[in-house]
């Protein structure tokens, strides 16, 4: 008996000390300012379109297990905004009553960058444009005051909100202009159909006070702008799709175009820029580009095999990365140290050291499915 | 040299034939790929989105500005297309979708015409076309009720 008490209490005792009880039902906050290295992965779920949603991971991690930080929705190819002054966040979606039919409501929704909880949102028009992600459906200008919401019925105009008082204020139409580019002040520029650019300057209630159009520039027949600009110091930097690049300045009150150059230089014929989110900028203000070769008529979205590294002062490349694995979109971390997140042709993250151009990593098993955009944390 | 005068006029009229056919087919084909994608192939739009233009689209030519508008509409002279391919898409557009509301006299948009238009895009599309349908409606008086039925 004596014996095979003690083996009991010697048994409850082990079992006592080996499983700690866990208590449940924590729910963990993140810092309202994100490590340099966490990136937002948009994963615009291509295949079920009305629950994409946005992967919070730290891209310095091998631990597949840990490096999940947390997610949130998007409805319907949602549009993404990093605000730069408030610790929030702003998806631009659609919902419909009856899930994937029925009346349909446009909101921002307003996400807390710590809890990552929807912490309000904005009624807009339902009309904002259902079209593949990119950073110029939804910006904010006037130090983040106004939100700007691309729309297209395919009428195209721009949906003016109140951030501060988080209401819609008003709709101003772009006729034959699609896209938003942030402009200095209380004023946005988009890209028209024709090859020029309208600029609109707002008044205190978000209605067009003035507008202005630059001379015919680009060529949408023979050689389009790319429409994915790397913005550098208030420059939108366009791509065109036969490798040239226009500078295009948008710190003034309407739109200054500067001189186009070449992103090719000798022997580099064939090489043009392509694939979905084609461009990136680091800290430094270089611009990041995937490029693939041998390109031809229609190969605009085509994946790259190589990222060209541009200084736009000097217009010359200044490095070139080979790609493990050919890319269709591209991002960058906002340090000085930063990393260039590639979303490969298998629909992976990759990982890479911006400066040397060193693979570091792949970040597979997050639960992304289609990450066409990969957003540094602000 | 009768028979052969008669040979020589139905040549040139199955030429002609062919030559309007082949505009026509061309005109269809630039309807299918610069306007079809969203005004549908029955050019029938959608509600509260893109305005039909079937049965409808001839009633702007009852006035000087309606048939200027539709040239300078940003889907029309923002248009990958030459001025002669938009000329012979928008005669050949107006004929097939809406025959029935032209006036009786309508005049076919000539080369020149939308090569000027065209550069004066429309700023406002959505004011400008309910004035010109109010316009035409009040000096129209028998097209009135069609029109209000289709204002948008």
């Amino acid at each position: 008996m004596k014996r095979l008490t003690f083996a009991a209490l010697f048994i409850t005792t082990s079992a006592f000390g080996q499983i700690q009880p866990e208590p449940g039902g924590v729910i963990e906050t993140l810092p309202e300012s994100w490590p340099a290295h966490w990136i937002i992965v948009q994963d615009g779920a291509f295949f079920h379109m009305n629950n994409g949603k946005y992967i919070v991971v730290d891209a310095d991690s091998d631990n597949a297990a840990k490096r999940v930080k947390g997610s949130f929705d998007g409805s319907f190819i949602s549009q993404f905004y990093q605000a730069k002054t408030r610790p929030e966040m702003y998806v631009s979606e659609t919902f419909y009553s009856r899930g994937t039919r029925g009346v349909r409501t446009d909101v921002v929704t307003i996400y807390d960058k710590s809890t990552l909880a929807p912490t309000g949102e904005i009624v807009i028009p339902e009309k904002r444009a259902s079209q593949m992600p990119m950073n110029y459906h939804i910006q904010l200008v006037d130090e983040e005051k106004f939100g700007l919401i691309y729309n297209f019925t395919p009428a195209t105009s721009v949906s003016v909100l109140d951030m501060v008082g988080k209401a819609f204020l008003t709709e101003v139409p772009t006729p034959g202009c699609s896209l938003v580019y942030p402009m200095a002040g209380r004023a946005f520029a988009s890209i028209c159909t024709d090859g020029s650019m309208l600029s609109v300057q707002l008044d205190e209630e978000g209605k067009q006070a003035s507008s202005a159009r630059t001379d015919v520039f680009f060529d949408a027949n023979g050689d389009a702008l790319i429409e994915k600009a790397a913005m550098v110091d208030g420059v939108a930097y366009f791509p065109t799709f036969l490798g040239r690049m226009f500078p295009v300045d948008l710190n003034g009150e309407t739109v200054s175009v500067g001189d186009a150059w070449s992103l090719l230089g000798d022997g580099d014929e064939g090489w043009r820029p392509g694939g979905l989110s084609v461009t990136g900028t680091n800290a430094d203000g270089q611009i990041f580009i995937l490029m693939h070769p041998d390109g031809y008529e229609g190969s605009h979205k085509d994946p790259g095999a190589e990222v060209w590294i541009f200084d736009p002062e000097s217009q010359q490349r200044v490095n070139r990365i080979s790609l493990n694995l050919p890319a269709i979109s591209i991002g960058l971390t906002r340090d000085d140290e930063p990393l260039m997140l590639a979303t490969n042709i298998n629909l992976e993250v990759d990982v890479y050291d911006a400066t040397s151009g060193e693979y570091l990593r792949t970040l597979s098993g997050i639960g992304a499915e289609t990450p066409f955009m990969l957003h540094g944390a602000n | 040299m009768a028979v052969n005068r008669n040979l020589v006029i139905l040549t040139i009229g199955l030429l002609c034939t062919n030559a309007a056919f082949a505009d026509d087919q061309k005109a269809q084909v630039n309807y299918m790929l610069h306007c079809q994608g969203c005004h549908l192939p029955g050019a029938e739009g959608s509600a509260g989105r893109v305005p039909p233009m079937n049965d409808f689209i001839g009633y702007f030519l009852h006035s000087q500005a309606g048939r200027e508008f539709l040239i300078r509409v940003p889907g029309v002279a923002h248009a990958a297309l030459t001025d002669a391919e938009v000329s012979e898409l928008m005669n050949w557009l107006v004929q097939r979708f809406s025959r029935e509301q032209l006036p009786t006299e309508f005049i076919s948009f000539t080369v020149a015409e939308v090569n000027e238009l065209r550069r004066d895009v429309e700023q406002s599309p959505d004011t400008a076309r309910s004035l010109i349908l109010a316009n035409i409606a009040a000096d129209n008086p028998a097209l009135a009720n069609e029109i209000s039925k289709n204002k948008n």
